[in-house]
């Protein structure tokens, strides 16, 4: 193989390698935050249960959840709109300590299906804990 | 009698005003929104999930955000928050702590008032006053408004290329809407 050869071979790697890169960075910055319902959950977790899991606050435990998706079971006791999101505020284990999950715009349509007192199972993603555990994007999954 | 009467009168008054005093109220689902403009981007958040309370009396108001529920149109512009500015995982909440001044719970026309407290994010404490917006809706109340928090205040480290894509000020929108709240 000639020099000629091989630096047209270098430059041309050079240029597909600097191509996927530029189509890499441009697919991230337009990427758009994934559906849930794209999403495996890493568990499936009662109405008693979440508030009892995730307030030990033990870090190995609270982590392995943190922004994973994860499925939940309870009753709706509030459901709130603004903006064009709906959220539930679900029923914890604990007295006036409640599991907020905001829902994805693509459920609004199912969400007129359901009323306070319904039993839910929903499919969000853990971002942490304030007053009540905080789920987004979440979506039905026993859907009416 | 008299004096068990007079006692019970006493009791039951001491424990309506105690009650009244630190009466709470309490925004679940307040509403955060983050504005950075500048001439190669704007970047815009929205977080429906903060929590306030609201103690009637005294005026004092504790606000706690969770960075991790900022909502954005990107991916990309989530992760660098989380991941490189805000550090999420070492420091997952942000907190306001203030009072609002010459606060009138019983006023129902609406009140504009100024409230001094600290913010306090990544672990720097740096005081904050901004003019608040307070309006009374039969049993809540709902308060709004605006300020401006300065990123070099926070510890927040913007790598120098994208540095023209992050504003040094960052403006920020709330909106809490307090119930009724009994611990």
């Amino acid at each position: 193989m000639t020099s000629k050869h091989l630096q047209k071979s270098l430059l041309l790697t050079v240029f597909t390698i600097g191509l996927c890169t530029l189509l890499y960075g441009v697919y991230r910055f337009m990427e758009t935050p994934k559906d849930t319902r794209d999403v495996t959950a890493v568990a499936h977790i009662e109405q008693g249960e979440l508030l009892t899991i995730l307030q030990t606050k033990v870090d190995s435990t609270f982590n392995q959840y943190l922004e994973k998706a994860i499925t939940i079971e309870s009753q709706i006791t509030q459901i709130q709109y603004r903006e064009g999101t709906y959220s539930l505020l679900l029923q914890g284990d604990q007295k006036d300590t409640f599991i907020i999950c905001q829902m994805q715009p693509n459920q609004n349509r199912a969400v007129n299906n359901y009323k306070v007192g319904d039993t839910v199972t929903v499919k969000g993603v853990f971002k942490g804990f304030l007053k009540d555990a905080v789920l987004l994007n979440c979506i039905f999954l026993n859907e009416l | 009698m008299k004096y068990s009467i007079l006692l019970l009168i006493l009791v039951a008054t001491s424990v309506c005003l105690g009650q009244q005093s630190g009466e709470k109220l309490l925004a679940r689902q307040g509403q955060v929104t983050f504005f950075s403009y500048t001439a190669a981007e704007n970047i815009e958040a929205v977080n429906n999930q903060a929590l306030s309370v609201l103690v009637l009396d005294t005026g004092e108001i504790a606000v706690d955000i969770l960075m991790r529920a900022f909502v954005f149109k990107k991916t990309l512009m989530r992760e660098h928050f989380n991941e490189s500015y805000i550090e999420s995982d070492l420091y997952p909440k942000a907190k306001f702590r203030g009072r609002i001044k010459d606060f009138d719970p019983e006023a129902t026309e609406i009140q504009t008032r100024i409230v001094e407290g600290t913010f306090t994010l990544k672990d720097k404490t740096v005081p904050l006053s901004f003019k608040v917006s307070i309006q009374k809706l039969n049993d809540s109340i709902l308060i709004s408004g605006e300020t401006q928090v300065n990123i070099d205040d926070y510890n927040i480290k913007i790598p120098k290329l994208l540095s023209p894509n992050i504003a040094k000020q960052i403006k920020i929108s709330f909106n809490f809407q307090h119930t009724p709240y009994e611990e």
